[in-house]
């Protein structure tokens, strides 16, 4: 044996991982070579050093309950985006998926029905300008399997995202389908077309949505996925099932478990990325106080990303949980907002660093306009006050059992005890409520507390003061002017670990979470 | 890594982005991952953030998860993603300037070593720190880094033979 295929071999020596023969080998080889010998000694030696060092590496007992208290605080502060919370969040999935005809007319707005239409023509208008322009292809690529035919009609790609437009047809016209992301969905080539090192077990599609169609035997949708790593390329998309829409219309899916149908289709979908406009910006700014620097604007054909940090620093306002939004995106022709479903796996990605809270907030493109300059328009200011209150609930006494949290009365209407149990809350909403949403907890007398918010609803409040029930209009939120969110109903489920029944013995309150607007606009050229 | 019976309790739970699941999942896990955090940062806050963001990118892309038996692999990519991203953050701020070794030479064996560790590029560093001070196997890194195992024992090897060189240059400028 040379010395080079010892080397080779050390680690798995050490490991173990030789079989007899090559371990005879490599031993002879050991006896044979005083530096290799050497070599492997003083390896055993430093691998024993860092088996150490790991042992000696203890969690500090208040990691967890840290990591706890800084999620819940930023998923509070995440509510802007309904659909990954529990607020709505059953209504909002359900949109994904399937959709509802139910929402009914209020205040002046069209039904969701009319909006969601509206909403899927503009989409085909925006594709097929795209086409246009040369920043989509159209694709039509038709795959049939079991009776069904699923064309991918169109994609549009840019250093964003990746857009494919699908429709899907049943032949026997029987049955709706749709594509469900999570399952029976596959790039052939994922690795080749997606940059999918970072994250190697990743599905590159990140999210779908349900498009209006106007022919009812035909179902629409929008897969969207990441970025492709090269300029160009194809995309070899194989589905081995979808999801059957059948009898799900108006019924609540995300309990319902989704049917589908096996199939096989395959297709080759030609894509050629289109590069976004970056303008590293570095503007300083503050908010409240709190310094915020706006680092970076991104205008990609599908969407415009506005990169931006912020610090809690304010000394005389110290604001626990601090978030701060961007409502929109001024230009010489167009003003931007976030919507909540307009675009794919883009932004809402927030992380912390060094004190500093960073965020991508999206908007629709404005690509086509290029403009020259900016204003960008803050929008809310989130943060939490602690105030705790603890109020005891007695299972063996009459519901309601009602309780007054800073002169707002909380309600405990029904309490169902089972596997799991069920709480149905309900909050008051009138001038005199202080806070946009409390921080609750259910426990029981052995202190058991772990919940799952099943549904919840309320209303939005505009800043004149028209009231807006939320469910039927959630999806409309950016579209209002300085919108607060108010809960005022809630379902809750708990359950035990070990089993047994949760009773409930005591609703605590940590504390409150309050929403300002303060009108603040930045000017920014763009060289 | 293969996903354990409680643990595929748990996974369910998860994916229907059930965050309390999530976070009791991370909690029975904390020590494998709070090394490999301190590890590579050597800064409590900074691994803190590093829990924190990864719990929140879990929960966010649940849906993106292929294969159930890849859920460990999975978070784990995407914790040393974060590692990764606040390490970069920091050298960034850092003017580049080589450790002094006579001025603050630690008073610990211990410290050096993972100094030393600290000096290594990311490639050679991530996989000695997930093969020793974690103990995943030469295939989970290689699903967790998205290399070829072969790879992986490369970096291993080329990985222990520049500590060794970067740690005993240290002890004998300390002697």
């Amino acid at each position: 044996m040379e010395c080079k295929n010892a080397q080779d071999q050390m680690i798995d020596y050490l490991e173990g991982n030789l079989n007899e023969w090559e371990k005879k080998e490599f031993e002879l080889h050991m006896e044979e070579c005083a530096a290799c010998k050497e070599e492997l000694v003083k390896l055993k030696q430093l691998i024993t050093s860092l088996e150490e060092e790991s042992e000696a590496i203890h969690v500090p007992e208040s990691l967890m309950k840290n990591v706890r208290a800084s999620v819940a605080s930023t998923q509070w502060s995440k509510r802007k985006t309904v659909k990954r919370t529990a607020l709505l969040g059953a209504a909002a999935a359900l949109f994904l998926t399937v959709f509802v005809g139910t929402a009914i007319a209020t205040n002046g707005f069209a039904t969701f029905a009319d909006w969601w239409k509206d909403f899927g023509n503009k989409q085909e208008e925006q594709v097929e300008n795209f086409v246009q322009q040369g920043l989509g292809n159209k694709v039509n690529a038709v795959a049939e399997s079991t009776g069904i035919k699923i064309t991918i009609t169109n994609v549009v790609a840019d250093d964003m995202q990746t857009l494919v437009y699908y429709e899907i047809e049943d032949q026997k016209r029987e049955n709706e389908y749709l594509i469900d992301f999570s399952q029976g969905l596959k790039v052939d080539n994922q690795e080749e077309i997606f940059n999918s090192k970072d994250e190697p077990s990743y599905s590159p599609v990140s999210n779908h949505l349900r498009l209006h169609s106007e022919n009812t035997q035909i179902s629409k949708g929008r897969l969207g996925m990441g970025p492709l790593s090269k300029e160009e390329g194809t995309i070899r998309l194989s589905l081995n099932k979808i999801q059957s829409l059948d009898g799900t219309d108006g019924v609540d899916s995300s309990i319902r478990e989704p049917e589908y149908i096996e199939g096989d289709w395959h297709f080759e979908i030609p894509v050629k990325k289109h590069p976004a406009i970056i303008h590293d910006l570095n503007v300083e700014t503050e908010y409240e106080g709190n310094p915020v620097i706006i680092d970076k604007l991104t205008i990609a054909p599908t969407v415009t990303v506005l990169s931006y940090r912020y610090r809690n620093e304010n000394e005389e306002r110290k604001l626990d949980g601090l978030s701060i939004s961007i409502a929109g995106i001024e230009s010489k022709e167009n003003y931007v907002t976030g919507s909540t479903f307009d675009f794919a796996g883009v932004g809402g990605a927030t992380s912390i660093s060094n004190g500093w809270q960073e965020e991508n907030a999206t908007f629709e493109s404005l690509y086509f306009e290029n403009p020259s300059h900016v204003k960008v328009h803050f929008g809310k200011m989130e943060f939490n006050v602690k105030e705790k209150a603890d109020f005891p609930i007695d299972p063996s006494k009459p519901f309601p059992q009602i309780f007054t949290y800073l002169g707002t009365k909380i309600s405990i209407d029904k309490v169902e005890i089972g596997q799991p149990t069920l709480i149905t809350m309900s909050e008051e909403l009138n001038a005199n409520r202080v806070y946009q949403s409390i921080d609750y907890h259910f426990s029981d007398a052995e202190g058991h507390n772990k919940s799952t918010v099943i549904n919840a609803d309320g209303y939005i409040i505009d800043k004149n003061g028209k009231q807006y029930k939320a469910y039927e209009n959630f999806y409309r939120l950016h579209e209002l002017e300085e919108p607060i969110l108010y809960p005022t109903e809630h379902e809750i489920q708990i359950s035990r670990e070990d089993g047994e029944d949760f009773i409930p013995a005591k609703l605590s309150i940590d504390g409150y979470r309050m929403i300002e607007y303060n009108e603040k606009v930045v000017d920014i050229p763009l060289d | 890594m293969k996903t354990s019976k409680a643990g595929s309790i748990y996974l369910k739970r998860i994916k229907k982005q059930d965050m309390h699941a999530l976070l009791d999942w991370f909690e029975e896990r904390q020590s494998k991952f709070y090394k490999i955090g301190w590890s590579y940062l050597k800064d409590y806050h900074d691994v803190e953030d590093v829990f924190h963001n990864t719990v929140l990118k879990v929960h966010e892309n649940i849906g993106q998860l292929k294969q159930d038996h890849y859920f460990e692999t999975w978070v784990t990519s995407i914790f040393i993603n974060e590692c990764r991203a606040i390490y970069r953050r920091k050298n960034k701020q850092v003017v580049e300037s080589p450790p002094d070794m006579a001025d603050e030479r630690p008073i610990e064996h211990r410290l050096e070593l993972m100094e030393s560790l600290d000096q290594l590029d990311s490639q050679h560093k991530e996989v000695i720190l997930l093969k020793y001070i974690q103990g995943y196997s030469q295939k989970e890194i290689a699903d967790i880094i998205n290399v070829p195992v072969g790879t992986v024992k490369s970096r291993l090897y080329r990985g222990l033979t520049m500590l060794r060189k970067l740690f005993e240059g240290g002890e004998k400028h300390g002697v």
